[in-house]
C-alpha cells in the first residue's frame, strides 16, 4: 500500500506533488504484475481443474464398471480384479473406496468392504488413525465408519485426541459393535467433552439405542457439571429404548430441578418415556407444581408433553389443572393435544370458545413442526 | 487568493478521498486474505470430517423454510419444489402469500392441491390479518398462509410466528436452493447447537444457468454484460467478503435470499423490522445487539457452499432500483444503530464491523463518486500531478481488480462451480470491465440512494422476474 507521505508544494505553488513519479510507477508495476500473476494462476488452475475432472471422470467410469461387474458376479475374485487394474486405476479405486459406501448400498456395500480389505485399505486406515496429523486421523476414522469396521475401544481411546470431532467419530465406530464394553467406552468418551455436537448426540444414541443403562448409571452419579452436556446426554435417552428393570433414574429426576432450563426441559422429555414406573410418577408429582410455574415456556410445554405421553387419568387431571392457569398459546395448544376430547370442556385463550374449537383443526398438522407424541381421542 | 483557497480545498478533499480508499482497500484486502485461508480450511474439513457427513436422526433440528411471496406467480412453483426437494430430512415449507394481486395463490393451489386447514392460525401471528391457512393434499410438509399485504418483513414474521420448528430458513421466492443447500447451511447449528443463532450461505446468479426441474445442472456465466458484472459482484461479496467477515466475527449481513436462523432468538428480538428496506441487514445487527445486551454467548456464521441461485436484474432500471434500496438500507441501519458505532460495549461488532461496513458500503460509494468527479478535474487543471492521479486510479481500479481476482482464486481453489475455463476467463473480463463505466454508474446510483434516504423514501420497487424453465437448454 502507499504510505501517506506529506504533501509537498511545488516551487511554483499551484501543483501539488504526492509521491515521486518513480515511486508511483513502481507501485503501478507491482499492481500490474500482481494482476497478471493472478490471471495466470487462476486460468492455469481452471484449465488444470477442467482437465483433471475430464480425466477423473473417464478413469472413474472405467473403475466403476469393473466394480459393478465384480459386484454383479456375486462372489468376485477381488484380488484378481485389482491386479488387472493399472496403477492409475488402482489409485482411483482407492479414492472411490475412500469415499466409501456412497457408491452402493445394502449387501453390495458389504462386498465393497471385502474389496477394501483385499487392497489393505483397513490397514491403511489404522495407520492413518495412529498418525500425528488430525486430518489423517479423521480420514482413517471416516474409513472405519464408512465400511462398518469394528475397532478395539482401548486402541481407539489411545489413538484419538481430545478433539471433539475425533471423539464423536470414535463413538460412531463403537456403535458398529454395540456391547456392554463399547457402550461404557462411548459414554466415557462423551463425558470427556464439555459438550457434543448434534452428530455426537446422534451417534451416542445409536450406540445406546438398545440399552441406555450405562448412561443412566453415569447420570446417577450427578457429576456432569456442564448444563449443555447434561441436556445433550438426557436427549440421548429420549431417543433410546426405555431401560428395562430398575435402572437408576435419580440423575434424570434431579434434572427437573436443575438451574438450567435446557436441562429441565430435557429431563421432562426423558421422563415422558418412563411413566410406566410408579416411583418415577411419584417423584415427578412432587415437582409438577414447580414445572407448571416454570418461567421458561419450553419447560412447561415439555412438562405437558410428558403428561400427555403418560395419558392416564391422573396425568389428564394435571393437564386439566394446567389448562386453567396456562396463558401461553403454544403451551395451551400442547395441553389441548394432551387432553384430546376433553379439550372441549375448557375455554381457549380468548375466553369465549373451547380449546377444542380453537385448536381442533390444528391437532394433526405436522407441518407446524410439532411431532411429539400426542394422545388422540 | 480565491483560486488558491479553492485549489487547496480540492486538493485536500482529493487527499481525503485517497486516504479513505487506502483504509477501505486495506480492510478489503484483510477480509479477502482471511477468506482465502478460511475457504481452504472449510474445503479440507468437509472432505475428511465424518461429523460433516449427512445422517438421518431424530436429533436433527426441524427447519421451516419460509418463503414470502408477493406477485411471484412466475417462479413460485419452481421455488417451492426446490425447497421441498432438499436432502435435509426434517423440514416443512411455509409459503406466505403476502396479498399478491397476481395468480400466486392460484398457482400454488393448482400445483400443490391445497386445502384449507383453518381461516385463523392456532395462535396470534405478529403480522397483517390472515385470510386462511392451507396444507397440501399431495405433498407432505407444505403450508400456505394467505394474508393481507404487509411487505416482505411482515410475511416472514407470519411464518416465524406460525412455525414451531427450532430453526427457520428465509428464502426469496425468485430463488432456487441446491439440493444439499440446507444440509450445508445447518452444519454450524449442528456443531455448536447452543450458541449458533444464524448462518448464511452463498448466493449465485442463476440467469444463464440450466435447470433440471428445480435444480441447477449447468453453471454458466451470462453473455449479457449487466448480468455478468453482477455475477462477479456476487462472487466477490459472498466467497471473499462474507466468509472473511464471518471468520473475523464481523458478519453483519445474512442475505435475505437465503439465511438460517434460530426461531426463538428471532422471535425474542421481535422478528423482522417492517420499517426498513433492508430487513436482512437490520435483523443481523439487532441480533448482535440483543445477544451482547443480554450477555448471551452466541455465534453468527457464514458457510461458503450452501448455494442458492437467484435471478438478478437484467435492466439498468431494475438494477438501479435494487441498488438504491440496498444503499438506503445501509444508511438506515447505520442511523438506527448509531449508538453501536465505535461503542466498545459492542466489542468487535461495535468497534470494527459496523464502522468499517459503514465506511466501505455507506461512505465508500459517495467518496468514490466525489473522487471520480474531483480527481480528474484537479489533474486537468493542474492542481495535482500525474503521480496523484495515477495513485487514485491504482487504488480504485488496480486494487479493485486484484480483490475481484482473489475471489476467482477462491472459486478455482474452492468448490469450482464453473467447470469451463472459458467461463472463468469471461468472469475475469467482467472484473476488468466493471471499472469501465459500471462502477462509476453504481457510484451515481448510490448518490441517488442518498438523496432518497434524505427524502425518507422507502419504496421497494418492482423487479421483472421470469420463470426458471425459460432458460433451460433446448
Amino acid at each position: 500500500m502507499i504510505s501517506p507521505s506529506p504533501l509537498q508544494a511545488q516551487s511554483g505553488g499551484s501543483t501539488w506533488h504526492f509521491l515521486e513519479t518513480g515511486t508511483v510507477l513502481v507501485l503501478l508495476a507491482i499492481v500490474t504484475v500482481t494482476i497478471l500473476l493472478l490471471v495466470a494462476v487462476v486460468l492455469s488452475k481452471a484449465v488444470r481443474n477442467a482437465e483433471r475432472t475430464r480425466r477423473k471422470t473417464r478413469l472413474e467410469q472405467s473403475v466403476r464398471r469393473t466394480l459393478y461387474e465384480g459386484l454383479a458376479a456375486g462372489d468376485a475374485d477381488w484380488e484378481g480384479l485389482v491386479a488387472d487394474l493399472s496403477d492409475r486405476e488402482q489409485k482411483v479405486l482407492v479414492r472411490l473406496l475412500e469415499r466409501g459406501t456412497e457408491l452402493v448400498s445394502g449387501s453390495a456395500a458389504e462386498d465393497l468392504s471385502a474389496l477394501a480389505e483385499a487392497i489393505d485399505l483397513r490397514e491403511r486406515a489404522r495407520t492413518k488413525i495412529e498418525s500425528e496429523n488430525r486430518y489423517e486421523r479423521l480420514r482413517g476414522l471416516t474409513l472405519f465408519i464408512e465400511f462398518g469396521w469394528v475397532a478395539d475401544p482401548e486402541w481407539l481411546l489411545a489413538c484419538t485426541s481430545a478433539d471433539r470431532d475425533e471423539a464423536e467419530a470414535a463413538i460412531r465406530i463403537l456403535a458398529n459393535d454395540p456391547n456392554p464394553v463399547t457402550r461404557l467406552a462411548g459414554v466415557e468418551i462423551a463425558l470427556r467433552q464439555p459438550s457434543l455436537s448434534v452428530y455426537g448426540t446422534h451417534v451416542l444414541s445409536d450406540l445406546l439405542e438398545d440399552d441406555p443403562e450405562p448412561l443412566l448409571q453415569q447420570l446417577d452419579r450427578q457429576d456432569v457439571d456442564e448444563p449443555e452436556l447434561l441436556a445433550q446426554l438426557l436427549r440421548v435417552l429420549v431417543h433410546s429404548e426405555t431401560a428395562t428393570g430398575d435402572a437408576p433414574m435419580a440423575g434424570v429426576l434431579a434434572g427437573l430441578r436443575h438451574d438450567s432450563p435446557i436441562v429441565r426441559e430435557a429431563a421432562c422429555a426423558v421422563l415422558g418415556k418412563y411413566g410406566w414406573r410408579a416411583e418415577v410418577r411419584d417423584q415427578v408429582d412432587l415437582a409438577v407444581t414447580e414445572l407448571f410455574e416454570d418461567p421458561a415456556v419450553q419447560v412447561r410445554i415439555q412438562a405437558y408433553e410428558m403428561l400427555a405421553s403418560w395419558g392416564d387419568t391422573a396425568a389428564r387431571a394435571k393437564l386439566a389443572r394446567a389448562a386453567e392457569t396456562e396463558a401461553n398459546p403454544r403451551a395451551l395448544f400442547t395441553i389441548a393435544r394432551g387432553l384430546g376430547n376433553e379439550a372441549k370442556l375448557f375455554l381457549g385463550p380468548d375466553g369465549t370458545t373451547s380449546m377444542e374449537q380453537r385448536y381442533g383443526s390444528w391437532r394433526e398438522v405436522p407441518e407446524l413442526g410439532i411431532d411429539h407424541p400426542q394422545r388422540l381421542p | 487568493m480565491i483560486r488558491s483557497v479553492v485549489g487547496s480545498l480540492v486538493v485536500w478533499s482529493a487527499v481525503v478521498v485517497l486516504g479513505l480508499y487506502a483504509v477501505i482497500n486495506s480492510y478489503y484486502l484483510l477480509v479477502h486474505a482471511v477468506s482465502l485461508v478460511e475457504l481452504r480450511r472449510n474445503v479440507k474439513e468437509r472432505a475428511v470430517n465424518p461429523t460433516h457427513e449427512r445422517f438421518e436422526s431424530a436429533h436433527l433440528p426441524g427447519i421451516a423454510i419460509i418463503i414470502p411471496a408477493f406477485n411471484e406467480a412466475q417462479t413460485i412453483a419452481d421455488n417451492v419444489r426446490s425447497s421441498l426437494d432438499q436432502s435435509y430430512p426434517n423440514t416443512s415449507v411455509v409459503v406466505v402469500n403476502d396479498g399478491s394481486t397476481d395468480d400466486t395463490l392460484e398457482v400454488l393451489r393448482s400445483t400443490f392441491d391445497l386445502s384449507l386447514v383453518d381461516e385463523s392460525p392456532p395462535w396470534d401471528l405478529d403480522c397483517e390479518p390472515v385470510r386462511g391457512i392451507f396444507r397440501s393434499e399431495s405433498v407432505p410438509n407444505l403450508l400456505v398462509v394467505d394474508k393481507e399485504n404487509g411487505g416482505k418483513s411482515d410475511a416472514l414474521n407470519a411464518g416465524i410466528w406460525l412455525t414451531n420448528q427450532e430453526l427457520f430458513c428465509s428464502v426469496d421466492a425468485d430463488s432456487l436452493i441446491d439440493k444439499d443447500g440446507l444440509w450445508h447451511a445447518v452444519i454450524p447449528f449442528l456443531t455448536d447447537p447452543t450458541r449458533m443463532k444464524a448462518s448464511g450461505g452463498s448466493v449465485r446468479v442463476a440467469n444463464a444457468c440450466s435447470f433440471d426441474g428445480s435444480q441447477v445442472t449447468d453453471v454458466r456465466v451470462s453473455g449479457e454484460w449487466l448480468v455478468g458484472l453482477q455475477e462477479v459482484e456476487y462472487l466477490r461479496a459472498f466467497y471473499s467478503g462474507r466468509l472473511g467477515l464471518s471468520r473475523l466475527g464481523s458478519l453483519l449481513v445474512i442475505s435475505g435470499t437465503f439465511g438460517l436462523f434460530r426461531t426463538e432468538s428471532i422471535r425474542k428480538i421481535g422478528g423482522y423490522s417492517r420499517s426498513t428496506v433492508t430487513e436482512d441487514l437490520d435483523l443481523v445487527v439487532r441480533l448482535h445487539r440483543h445477544m451482547i445486551d443480554t450477555d448471551t454467548p452466541y455465534r453468527i456464521s457464514f458457510v461458503p457452499e450452501p448455494v442458492v441461485w437467484t435471478q438478478v436484474p437484467r435492466t439498468r432500471r431494475d438494477l438501479s432500483k435494487q441498488r438504491r434500496r440496498w444503499y438506503r438500507g445501509v444508511l438506515e441501519t447505520a442511523s438506527r444503530h448509531r449508538d453501536m458505532i465505535g461503542n466498545p460495549r459492542y466489542g468487535t461488532v461495535g468497534t470494527l464491523a459496523i464502522p468499517l461496513y459503514l465506511l466501505s458500503e455507506g461512505i465508500g460509494p459517495l467518496v468514490e463518486t466525489y473522487g471520480y468527479a474531483i480527481v480528474p478535474l484537479a489533474f486537468v487543471f493542474g492542481l495535482v500531478d500525474f503521480a496523484f492521479f495515477a495513485t487514485f486510479l491504482l487504488l480504485i481500479v488496480g486494487i479493485g481488480i486484484v480483490l475481484t481476482f482473489f475471489s476467482l482464486v477462491s472459486e478455482v481453489w474452492g468448490y469450482q462451480r464453473y467447470h469451463e475455463p472459458g467461463h472463468i476467463a469471461r468472469l475475469m473480463g467482467y472484473a476488468v470491465l466493471e471499472y469501465l463505466g459500471y462502477r462509476q454508474w453504481k457510484a451515481l446510483v448510490a448518490f441517488r440512494g442518498l438523496i432518497e434516504f434524505l427524502r425518507d423514501r422507502s419504496a421497494w420497487g418492482v423487479i421483472e422476474r421470469r420463470p426458471f424453465e425459460e432458460r433451460s437448454p433446448k
